[in-house]
């Protein structure tokens, strides 16, 4: 929801970043207020993942250039765990499986982590289930998934499940996710849709990267970016995504190419 | 008549005709033997008294326990099994004459694992031998413990311990069998053990070995191991402690239908060396083998895997598999692990592989990424790389005590919240 005189929580300006000193991002600007759903579509390698993996730091992507504030803040001058602390999350693409390591204990350890940072007292054990009781209704998740290694074995629907369960332990102030709804049946897509809806509040605002209108008449964004080449090349609202849908993106090249 | 003394006789007779490998033999190129031998030994160590061993914090709640104390045999203590037949304790306990005190002297030394420098060391000093008799179909609830520990003299010649067991599980019985070999970190220890298990036909050991020596120990260990048809035996045996350790599980199938099934955990820190060197022989059919090897190495650590499957002629439709994983947490880190199939038989599934990798990049983002401090972020990654080992072990106090064990030593910072 767009909320009038709301601060701004992302300020991205004129961003570039490389991978193996391959330029992917040319120089992207985009702003986020508190309250906003953004929503960003785009062509398959046009950076969208890119972006959303540097604003997390991951170490294989190098900015090369420009700024980004959060919360009127340098984010790059923290690591990537003082990023998730201070609010920042990745719903990743494609969500890691960490063999070995119960879903349970990682929860309660990024959670921990959070609260720390926050000066907010450590759940132990007991009392974290307590809290994941109240949490997995949100997801609709079993809580057999609670006791098995992270992800590991888990569909492609119920790892981005466990994704957005992650989203609701953090509270995070920017959630960034990554075409959670890609892989996602129908039922799946609408509990997902339903959770992210449940966890927007006016001060935590969302940047959701997808190919599909569908997702976007269940979490309904204020504003819709293309990205192509490593750019947003355009910016509408959520009438975009219909045109685009219908339109594809080769319309929006001007045409010198 | 056999007796511990006819015993050591022979042992040390064997022991005139041998030297200590060196690092020609094969299977021997990774350690410096024989200069890692102690010249100077005692059988003396530090005075202290049998109740100021850490006992208690390695006490199984409802185990049935035996001590090697400074390399002497202590009677066991704890609730011993309502079966009276069974027998858990040390050859000394009944008359030499004793047909079964003869049949089990007359196993000592039968495998060719304990028949080279080391175990005729052992045998040529065997002062006492433990021993844990599982009568035919008797299936003993309660976990069997051997602890072992020592305290060497700060200084002055290596301490020498050459503890032995006999294990035999008589047709159809069970048991679960738990060794745990302790030292202290100061004075130089060698510990020179040797276990021998006979497992009759059907028998089942579930057999957990775990060395958490001091500092300043040389560890070796041979397990040598004989097992009827229809018999299982699954071992679990993790290295974790010592200066330098190397262990020894010889398995030979001496039935059909018999099942082994190794899992292993080196972890190594440090200037620590440690092997383990394996060797299952499937001699009939419908075996199988299965082994999973796992080894963590920080600091300038060198493990080292051998491990051998011989599959005979007449072993057919056998299912041989075994898979070593290693994770180097520090450049400065070595390992070496060698696989060895030798197989005759013809109709035989046997697969074999082995990776070494370094901690996954992405598998640590993702845990950063949530607000996981890195060095808890590779603790809890080198933990759940060794989870698969130490998850399947079936006594739980165990279980717990290396999963605390593992959280300490994979990273110098105690993490937040748990
Ligand atoms: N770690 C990497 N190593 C090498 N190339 C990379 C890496 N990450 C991204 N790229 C390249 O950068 C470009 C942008 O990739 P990115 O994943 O950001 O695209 P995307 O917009 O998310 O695409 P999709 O819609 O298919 O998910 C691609 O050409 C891709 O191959
Ligand atoms: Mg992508």
């Amino acid at each position: 929801m767009i909320v009038a005189d709301s601060s701004e929580v992302l300020v991205i300006q004129d961003l570039t970043a490389a991978v193996d000193g391959v330029p992917i991002l040319k120089g992207v600007n985009l702003a986020i207020k508190a309250g906003e759903i953004h929503a960003i579509m785009g062509p398959n390698g046009s950076g969208k993942s890119t972006l959303s993996k540097v604003l997390a730091g991951h170490p294989d992507y190098e900015v090369t250039g420009g700024t980004v504030q959060y919360l009127g803040q340098d984010l790059f001058a923290l690591e990537p765990a003082e990023r998730a602390r201070a609010g920042v999350f990745l719903a990743f693409q494609y969500p890691i499986e960490v063999p070995g390591v119960s879903n349970a204990d990682f929860l309660r350890l990024s959670y921990n982590a959070r609260q720390k940072h926050r000066g907010l007292p450590e759940l132990d054990l007991l009392d974290f289930d307590d809290l994941l009781q109240q949490k997995l209704p949100i997801v609709e998740m079993n809580p057999a998934f609670l006791s098995r290694s992270v992800n590991e074995g888990f569909s492609g629907g119920e790892k981005k499940r466990n994704e957005i369960l992650q989203m609701a332990i953090l509270e995070p102030t920017l959630a960034i996710l990554d075409e959670t709804d890609s892989g996602l049946d129908i039922d799946a897509l609408r509990v997902v849709s339903h959770g992210v809806n449940q966890l927007a509040t006016p001060h935590n605002c969302c940047l959701l990267i997808t190919h599909y209108q569908r997702l976007l008449q269940y979490i309904i964004p204020d504003f819709i970016h293309v990205m192509a080449e490593g750019k947003i090349s355009l910016t509408g609202d959520r009438t975009l995504a219909e045109e685009l849908e219908s339109k594809g993106y080769d319309w929006l090249k001007d045409g010198d190419g | 008549m056999i007796t511990l003394a006819s015993l050591r006789q022979l042992g040390q007779e064997h022991l005139g005709y041998l030297t200590p490998p060196t690092r020609q033999r094969e299977g021997w190129q990774y350690l410096r033997m024989p200069e890692l031998l102690p010249t100077a030994t005692t059988t003396q160590g530090r005075e202290i008294a049998t109740s100021s061993a850490p006992w208690q914090s390695f006490a199984i709640p409802g185990a049935y326990q035996g001590r090697w104390f400074q390399g002497r045999w202590q009677p066991p203590v704890g609730p011993e099994p309502e079966d009276g037949e069974l027998w858990f304790g040390s050859l000394g306990d009944r008359p030499p004459g004793d047909p079964l005190v003869q049949r089990l002297v007359g196993l000592v030394s039968q495998h060719p694992a304990t028949r080279d420098y080391f175990g005729y060391s052992n045998q040529a000093a065997l002062e006492e031998l433990a021993i844990l008799y599982v009568p035919q179909n008797r299936a003993i609830a309660q976990p069997i413990q051997i602890l072992s520990y020592a305290a060497a003299q700060p200084e002055g010649a290596c301490m020498v311990v050459h503890p032995r067991c006999l294990v035999v599980l008589e047709s159809g019985s069970q048991a679960t069998l738990l060794e745990r070999w302790l030292s202290e970190d100061g004075g130089a220890l060698w510990h020179n053990g040797v276990t021998e298990i006979f497992l009759g036909p059907g028998a089942r050991l579930d057999h957990v070995m775990v060395q958490q020596q001091g500092s300043s120990t040389l560890h070796l260990q041979t397990t040598a191991l004989i097992q009827e048809g229809h018999s299982q035996y699954q071992g679990y045996a993790l290295a974790l402690g010592g200066h330098t350790s190397r262990q020894t599980l010889h398995v030979q199938q001496h039935g059909s239908a018999t099942e082994t099934v190794l899992s292993g955990l080196i972890y190594g820190d440090g200037d620590q060396h440690h092997e383990l060197y394996s060797c299952v022989h499937l001699e009939h059919p419908h075996s199988t083998s299965r082994q999973l090897q796992k080894v963590i190495l920080d600091g300038h650590a060198h493990g080292v895997f051998w491990g051998k499957i011989q599959v005979g002629q007449k072993a057919q439709e056998t299912n041989a598999g075994q898979l070593s994983r290693t994770l180097l947490r520090s450049p400065k880190a070595r390992v070496d692990t060698q696989p060895q199939l030798e197989i005759l038989a013809d109709n035989v599934k046997c697969s074999h592989g082995a990776t070494v990798s370094q901690l996954d990049a992405d598998e640590l983002f993702y845990l950063l990424s949530r607000g996981i401090d890195p060095e808890t972020a590779t603790r809890l990654l080198s933990y759940g790389f060794a989870a698969e080992v130490i998850r399947q072990i079936p006594i739980a106090a165990v279980r717990q005590s290396l999963e605390a064990w593992l959280m300490q030593h994979t990273a110098s910072t105690v993490p937040s919240g748990s």
